[in-house]
């Protein structure tokens, strides 16, 4: 499984989440990429790529028990499997060795 | 009320409803929990730190990103669903069919109304299809190597790529030998047959003796023409005869082979019998026999003379190319023939604008369309099929609620099954089978239904005397589609709401009361239904506004009576013959038809004024005394008849006189005006004494005569003209005894009816067996309801198109109210047990019943009145807002759904509280 590609969107959510540790869950994960990468991020996106992930093993869920407030929240607390580490790991690993030496022109990204 | 909860201030802290309705609805369940409250808490966050605005907006924006990957992760459960459910093997399958057998058997009425509700639908959808397909799709008409096979055509006179192609140009064009392997030509016809006693008329085709060579046909028995016998000038009276004739008429007997086929009076020798479904080249006309060109004397208008005129553009042509060369190498080579034809014969090859004439090649398969049509007639059909498939729509409004309907009653049942460890792809395919066995049923009605309206639409008798058939078959690809669509028509409206429906959780529908009371009353079914009321309402208001106009028309007084009228037309005059001898004899065939014990009364008009041919005489003229606008020709509609017409069509003159015997060639020039003629020209006078101009009499639109003839109003009739617009229109009558037209209809009272006349006008007028009359020999009522066809069938579409929708909203609302009321039942007999009487309960499941009526029948107008105003010239005679065509179609629509709601509503008031609480 570790020799398959992340896609982009699903990169971004595991590295989310392990940046996230316990942390991590839909409204956090969310948050995390808008800020870093600058795009939104719909939520019906975020858990269309989360349920995949669980679906490849890469990731395991836990339901909170409701909160004691009105409407009883749930939150979908996620975590990395230790495949799943792996996997990003490799991506990342990829992305590094593809990027050595490359001189990317500057501007345009960030402002 | 119940279930509203969450309006007013309460809505300040809450995110925007529709979108959450969205959320709760389209989010996949198994995260929608989460989903829904990420959302929330997001939207406190923002609430509190942005304002509420803001966060509304975040948070709409949020679920219209979120549309798209909800909807397909949708999807893909479903394909995969699906999927799954396919693999339990063979013996498994078998056993699902067998148990949805028995299911669907235990709820007859319910399977009853499916399949009626799909089998309307797609008998629509399918018999327009089938129309559409005959004419758009295909239908290469029996041909079957249409490899290198062209047609071939010369521009028209207004520049037009496709019209018909002349004789001699054809035979040129056969002669590029290096192109073509063969070129024939097509002259489409209408001979009579006499066969024994009777007599009709069939088409035919005359075609060139290598027709069937080309074309590369085989008869289904005997030959095809052989050369010798096809030799222009001296071509035999053979004829290969159409598949359906020799099973009619000679019982598709081997002896029908030399027989003999009696056309336009001369005997022809059956050779051979054409493939079935051999079509005719034109329109797809069902030919009835094929006869060769170049007779001698010719048949029908295929003279000799014909064959050898450039300018006679009467055949269609098709050719077969050698192998190897394209269509635009022929296109090329045809060019230059073109520009070498256009040198000789610059008449003939030069257009009304003064361009040079082109030939057109196209592939057979291009040509079953013509290319310069297509836009329309896919344009007519692409309406057509759009109206077919909003009823269709309107019956899956039904299959949907019904499978809801049982899908709700099995959730115990599905629980319990997935419970015990069944998948979820065993209980889908169960679905799946039960969805497609009703598909099969209701698509196999459905096809019938389809062929029933094919065959029914190609046997409508039109009121002309020439038998216009037109192939329209119920094929493989119609049978697919409507396989497909009623298939479709299942999975889409009956399988997924009813898997949406059973995913369920299972812990709340085993524990709590399976009944789903406490949900909204009606929810998505209830939203159908309103769409469905809608739906219906727009056909029934069409269908009012129809009848309103065939009123209209009925009641309308035209000012002259057409009853025990019978009318014919004479041939149209020939160019070249003098106008007296013209009148001479049209005169004397007056006397010969007067004479007859069946005729009272005679006259003689250029056209039958109430009909629409009454528009295709028209003369340009300058009125004394009147200026007309600048730059606007004064072109007014006018008749020509004998003395006697006024009098026998009961017309009387308002000032001065009608017509007399007297009014002849060399008298005073004398015309008749009607009331308005006079109203428009010389307002506030008496008309009679003063004169106008005939400056150019135009016969179909095109100058006639170019005379200038001054006429003297010698009488002033009262307005006649079958509408308001005709009757208001300046119009004027002239002498048949000093004035010749093109054309000449015979008017005659028949004795003791109008219908007793027609014989006797077909055998003094109608002689001769090769001309075909503009007005055949009918009843002058006859021939006005030939006019009025097209607005008669609309109806019947609209009617039949109205019924069947109402009939699908019945099935509709019952089947909703009497579903809610069992769910109800818990309920009212509660409400029954404290107090509430049967008529409070009563009242209150009629009133959601008209709820939703009312709903949707406001819905309905407001798409079924702009519709109106937009079809505004189809309406005759009221406004597209007619008063009582809508509310007529609102007072039976709502009486439809009260019936279709009080069934249920009495069941439910009729409850026994004590019983039915007992039993839950």
């Amino acid at each position: 499984m570790s020799d398959a590609f992340l896609a982009e969107f699903e990169l971004y959510v595991m590295l989310a989440v392990a940046r996230l540790d316990d942390d991590a869950y839909g409204v956090t994960i969310r948050r995390e990429i808008e800020e870093r990468t600058g795009r939104p991020v719909s939520v019906g996106a975020l858990y269309a790529t989360l349920a995949r992930l669980g679906r490849k093993k890469l990731m395991t869920f836990e339901a909170s028990a409701p909160r004691p407030v009105p409407g009883g929240r749930h939150r979908k607390y996620c975590r990395l499997t230790p495949e799943g580490r792996r996997a990003l790991a490799h991506s990342a690993g990829m992305l590094a060795r593809m990027m050595d030496g490359i001189e990317l022109a500057p501007g345009e990204g960030e402002a | 009320m119940k279930g509203k909860g969450g309006t007013g201030s309460g809505d300040a802290s809450r995110p925007p409803r529709l979108a959450r309705w969205l959320v709760s609805h389209l989010s996949p369940a198994e995260d929608r929990a989460f989903v829904i409250s990420d959302l929330a808490e997001e939207f406190e966050d923002k609430a509190r730190a942005q304002g509420r605005r803001r966060a509304a907006w975040w948070y709409r924006r949020q679920v219209l990103g979120s549309l798209v990957p909800w909807v397909a992760q949708r999807v893909r459960e479903a394909v995969s669903e699906i999927a799954d459910s396919l693999g339990g093997g063979v013996p498994g399958l078998w056993a699902d069919l067998r148990y949805a057998v028995r299911r669907l058997v235990a709820t007859p009425v319910q399977v009853v109304v499916t399949v009626l509700s799909l089998g309307i639908g797609i008998g629509l959808t399918t018999g327009v299809f089938a129309v559409a397909n005959a004419f758009l799709l295909e239908s290469p008409g029996g041909l079957t190597d249409t490899d290198g096979l062209v047609a071939l055509y010369t521009s028209d006179e207004r520049g037009s790529l496709y019209d018909a192609n002349s004789y001699p140009d054809l035979q040129e064009v056969s002669r590029q030998a290096d192109v073509f392997q063969g070129v024939t030509a097509i002259r489409p016809g209408v001979v009579r047959w006499t066969d024994g006693e009777a007599s009709r008329r069939i088409i035919v085709e005359i075609v060139d003796g290598n027709f069937f060579d080309v074309l590369r046909i085989e008869p289904a028995l005997g030959r095809t023409f052989v050369p010798e016998e096809t030799v222009l000038g001296s071509a035999e009276p053979v004829t290969v005869i159409s598949y359906e004739l020799w099973r009619t008429r000679f019982g598709g007997a081997a002896s029908a082979l030399g027989a003999t086929l009696r056309l336009d009076g001369r005997d022809f020798t059956v050779i051979g019998v054409a493939p079935e479904g051999l079509l005719g080249r034109f329109l797809r006309l069902k030919v009835d026999a094929w006869l060769p060109l170049g007779l001698p004397g010719g048949i029908y208008h295929a003279t000799p003379t014909e064959l050898t005129e450039r300018g006679a553009r009467e055949y269609l042509a098709y050719g077969r190319l050698r192998k190897g060369r394209s269509v635009q190498q022929a296109n090329d080579r045809l060019g230059s023939l073109a520009r070498r034809l256009r040198d000789e014969y610059s008449d003939a090859w030069t257009d009304d604008h003064g361009a040079a004439r082109v030939f057109t090649v196209l592939s057979e398969k291009e040509s079953r369309v013509r290319p310069d049509m297509k836009a329309a007639l896919a344009g007519v059909s692409m309406f057509l099929l759009a109206g077919a498939t909003f009823i269709l729509l309107i019956a899956c409004i039904n299959v949907a609620g019904l499978f809801l309907a049982r899908a709700y009653k099995r959730r115990r049942e599905l629980a319990v099954r997935l419970s015990m460890g069944a998948g979820r792809g065993r209980v889908t395919r169960l679905l799946l089978v039960e969805a497609s066995l009703l598909a099969l049923m209701g698509g196999g009605l459905g096809l019938g239904l389809a062929s029933a309206s094919a065959h029914y639409l190609a046997a409508l008798p039109l009121p002309i005397d020439v038998p216009l058939a037109f192939a329209v078959n119920v094929n493989l690809r119609v049978l697919v589609f409507a396989l497909m669509t009623a298939l479709g028509a299942c999975l889409v409206f009956g399988l997924l709401p009813a898997l949406g429906a059973s995913r369920t959780d299972l812990v709340t529908t085993l524990k709590g009361d399976g009944n789903g009371a406490g949900r909204r009353r009606f929810g998505v079914r209830g939203a159908l239904v309103t769409l469905q009321v809608a739906g219906s309402l727009v056909f029934l208001v069409a269908t009012g506004l129809c009848l309103r106009s065939s009123g209209a028309i009925a009641a309308f007084d035209p000012g002259l009576d057409p009853d025990g009228i019978a009318v014919a037309s004479w041939r149209e005059r020939a160019d070249g013959i003098d106008a007296d001898a013209m009148r001479q004899e049209v005169l004397g065939l007056a006397d010969r038809l007067a004479a007859s014990p069946r005729v009272a009364d005679v006259a003689v008009a250029a056209v039958p004024e109430l009909s629409s041919w009454a528009d295709f005489a028209t003369a340009r003229v300058d009125v004394d005394g009147y200026e007309p606008p600048a730059d606007e020709e004064l072109v007014i509609r006018y008749n020509t008849v004998t003395p006697g017409y006024f009098e026998m069509l009961g017309v009387r003159p308002l000032r001065g006189r009608t017509l007399s015997p007297t009014d002849v060639a060399g008298a005073l020039e004398v015309a008749l005006v009607n009331e308005s003629f006079v109203h428009a020209y010389w307002p506030g006078q008496s008309g009679l004494g003063r004169g106008f101009t005939v400056l150019e009499t135009r016969s179909f639109g095109k100058p006639a005569a170019s005379v200038t003839k001054r006429y003297e109003v010698v009488g002033v009739l009262p307005d006649i003209g079958a509408s308001p617009e005709q009757r208001g229109a300046p119009y004027y009558w002239t002498s048949f005894l000093q004035d010749a037209s093109a054309m000449v209809v015979f008017h005659v009272r028949g004795r003791p009816e109008a219908a007793a006349a027609v014989p006797e006008l077909r055998r003094i007028v109608q002689e001769d067996p090769t001309d075909v009359p503009l007005v055949a020999a009918q009843t002058y009522v006859g021939l006005l309801s030939f006019d009025t066809l097209g607005r008669r069938l609309a109806l019947k579409a609209f009617a039949w198109s109205g019924a069947f929708a109402l009939l699908l909203v019945i099935i509709g609302i019952y089947g909703m109210i009497s579903f809610a009321v069992g769910q109800r039942m818990r309920e009212m007999a509660i409400r029954q047990a404290v107090g509430a009487d049967r008529g409070t309960v009563l009242r209150s499941v009629v009133m959601d019943g008209m709820r939703l009526t009312g709903i949707g029948s406001a819905l309905g107008l407001v798409v079924a009145l702009p519709l109106a105003v937009l079809a505004r010239s189809a309406i005759y005679g009221i406004s597209p807002m007619d008063p009582p065509a809508v509310l007529g179609s609102l007072g039976v629509l709502t009486v439809a759904a009260l019936t279709a709601t009080l069934l249920p509503a009495r069941r439910a008031a009729r409850v026994d509280p004590v019983r039915l609480l007992r039993e839950e």
